[in-house]
């Protein structure tokens, strides 16, 4: 997918701006404090609806103001979509016209700032997501299974309450605890999968950025269709959720399942969730996001389009170096800010379009031409 | 806004499942304008289905005598129950003109978020419909969602000894293009596929 054009209106400090897009790299250079991310921001918040700073809509309308309005110019596989979104203040009524699919909001943006560590550091949540996404993008049906187990878990734990008070029999919950299974062996099947597909991935991140040769690995640690190679395993899930019945009972929750999947990256063997330092976590952050696109690249799916949020001034110039090469090479669509063009070689904005904001206006914007 | 006969028309219209506020107002005004007789007739047929329609003793259907029009139909297939979650899902299942046999309605589908248990539905009287013994076949035909597969799971296991039970197939719709399915139906299809 591509983001061919945003329209901002009373959004953050823009009053009224257009920023157009070009396929490959776009560099976005301003001093601090002149709307560079919220550029970025709004990229995100009109394709997915949420965004990477907050998530209240009121702070993002603009000084003053009652409303903000964006609209998106994307185009996909050919066909081209405008998506519209506006907030209003007073009502807190937000308006979603033009709907678009579902890919959109499941994974079309990936989003990166070196303050956010949490796909490293954060609750396994943040990374079930981020592999969930990943999987809704090559097989939507996932998104929508999802939805089911995240029904049929709360059906689960209510039943588990009634059980408790005395409401209903313990054994009735089979037919729960049976789709519950069905439905967490696909799920973490598919999770397992895309660990598996993404680390060579990740790998060629990760040392394409660093320069090093350091062996990575990314697995989905699981209770679910553990240990591998066992016959039935959605029997075998079945029976577990069974006998750990009375346990569930005393906490009204269920113990075992998908939800409770984790993704698990080690470096040189050692978790870099624990062990890894601060410089370690934020490269795997940036490189699980290159991976996350450059498979989809390589699958033929919808690359997601890449937002960096001020990720050049902290690192060094060889890094710097290697992350432009690799930016152009799988192509697909990258936002970068940066405050300052001596930033960048010469070389290294070969084919990028760049364009200068400041104090909430897109001044120009050009492509940079190969010399 | 209004006389107060008409703003309480309104109100009650209102409730009504589908009608928001607007429409209310357009059917009261309707009404206002239609003759007196016609008012009468309207009101009556409400007061009548309160009166007269009751639940059918042997499937729990509506009906205005003791059996409703399926269960006292010597035509119908004995031997044949299909089960389904509310009354109005038999009009879809007679309407595809293919089923010949008998009804049983549960009136809803488990789910204890909402505080429904099996025994909350009526499935201890499928049970006994069943051990009379005429009963050969009964088809879940409860809703192909969370709610309404763990209902079928939950007959499945109350009945597999004693009676054949079978599940409605779900996958595509018919005459439909496979390029508009979406996902979630289409990988059903996929998983439900058979022999040809």
């Amino acid at each position: 997918m591509l983001l061919k054009k945003i329209k901002l209106k009373n959004f953050r400090n823009y009053e009224d701006s257009a920023a157009s897009l070009s396929p490959g790299i776009n560099i976005i250079i301003g001093d601090n404090g002149a709307g560079k991310s919220n550029i970025l921001e709004a990229a995100q918040f009109s394709c997915c609806g949420c965004s990477f700073r907050t998530s209240r809509e009121a702070e993002m309308i603009g000084k003053g103001q009652r409303f903000f309005r964006l609209e998106a110019e994307i185009e996909d596989r050919g066909q081209s979509l405008t998506r519209h979104i506006s907030y209003e203040a007073e009502t807190g009524v937000r308006v979603n016209a033009g709907g678009g699919p579902e890919w959109l909001r499941t994974g079309s943006i990936l989003s990166f700032s070196p303050d956010d560590l949490q796909l490293v550091k954060g609750p396994p949540a943040t990374r079930r997501r981020f592999l969930d996404d990943a999987v809704s993008r090559r097989r939507p049906a996932h998104h929508r299974r999802l939805l089911d187990y995240q029904k049929v878990l709360s059906q689960r734990n209510s039943f588990l309450q009634r059980a408790r008070a005395g409401l209903t029999r313990l054994a009735d919950i089979r037919p729960w605890d049976r789709q519950l299974a069905a439905l967490a062996i696909l799920i973490s099947r598919a999770r397992r999968e895309m660990c598996r597909d993404i680390q060579p991935h990740f790998i060629d991140a990760y040392n394409g950025v660093t320069g090093d040769r350091i062996s990575l690995r990314i697995g989905l640690v699981s209770q679910v269709g553990e240990p591998a190679g066992e016959k039935e395993p959605e029997a075998a899930l079945v029976e577990r959720l069974e006998k750990e019945w009375s346990k569930d009972m005393e906490g009204a929750r269920t113990g075992t399942g998908s939800h409770r999947d984790d993704m698990e990256l080690t470096l040189d063997g050692r978790s870099l969730r624990r062990y890894g330092s601060q410089g370690e976590q934020r490269t795997a952050v940036l490189a699980l996001l290159l991976a996350g696109r450059g498979l989809a690249i390589a699958s033929g799916e919808r690359p997601p389009v890449l937002l960096l949020d001020d990720v050049m001034s902290e690192l060094d110039r060889g890094r710097r170096h290697r992350l432009m090469a690799m930016l152009r090479h799988p192509e697909g669509q990258t936002l970068i800010t940066a405050a300052d063009r001596g930033l960048f070689l010469d070389g290294e904005l070969e084919g990028a379009a760049i364009m200068e904001v400041c104090r909430g206006a897109v001044l120009e914007s050009w492509a940079e031409s190969s010399v | 806004m209004f006389p107060e006969p008409v703003e309480n028309l309104i109100t009650e219209l209102a409730r009504l499942p589908g009608i928001g506020r607007r429409s209310a107002q357009r059917i009261a005004f309707f009404l206002l304008r239609r003759s007196r007789e016609d008012a009468e007739a309207l009101a009556r047929s409400i007061v009548a289905v309160k009166d007269e329609i009751t639940f059918c003793r042997q499937c729990f259907n509506f009906t205005d005598e003791e059996l409703c029009i399926f269960c006292r139909d010597a035509r119908r297939d004995t031997s044949l129950i299909c089960v389904v979650e509310e009354p109005s899902d038999i009009i879809p299942i007679e309407k595809g003109g293919e089923y010949r046999g008998l009804y049983h309605v549960l009136g809803g589908a488990l789910s204890p978020l909402d505080g429904v248990d099996p025994e909350h539905l009526r499935i201890g009287e499928l049970v006994s419909r069943v051990e009379d013994g005429e009963v050969t076949e009964v088809i879940v035909a409860t809703n192909p969602n969370t709610s309404g597969e763990s209902t079928a799971m939950y007959l499945a296991d109350l009945l597999r000894e004693k009676v054949m039970i079978t599940r409605l197939a779900s996958g595509l719709p018919v005459g439909a293009d496979l390029e508009y399915a979406d996902e979630a139906t289409v990988s059903r299809a996929m998983q439900g596929r058979r022999e040809l």
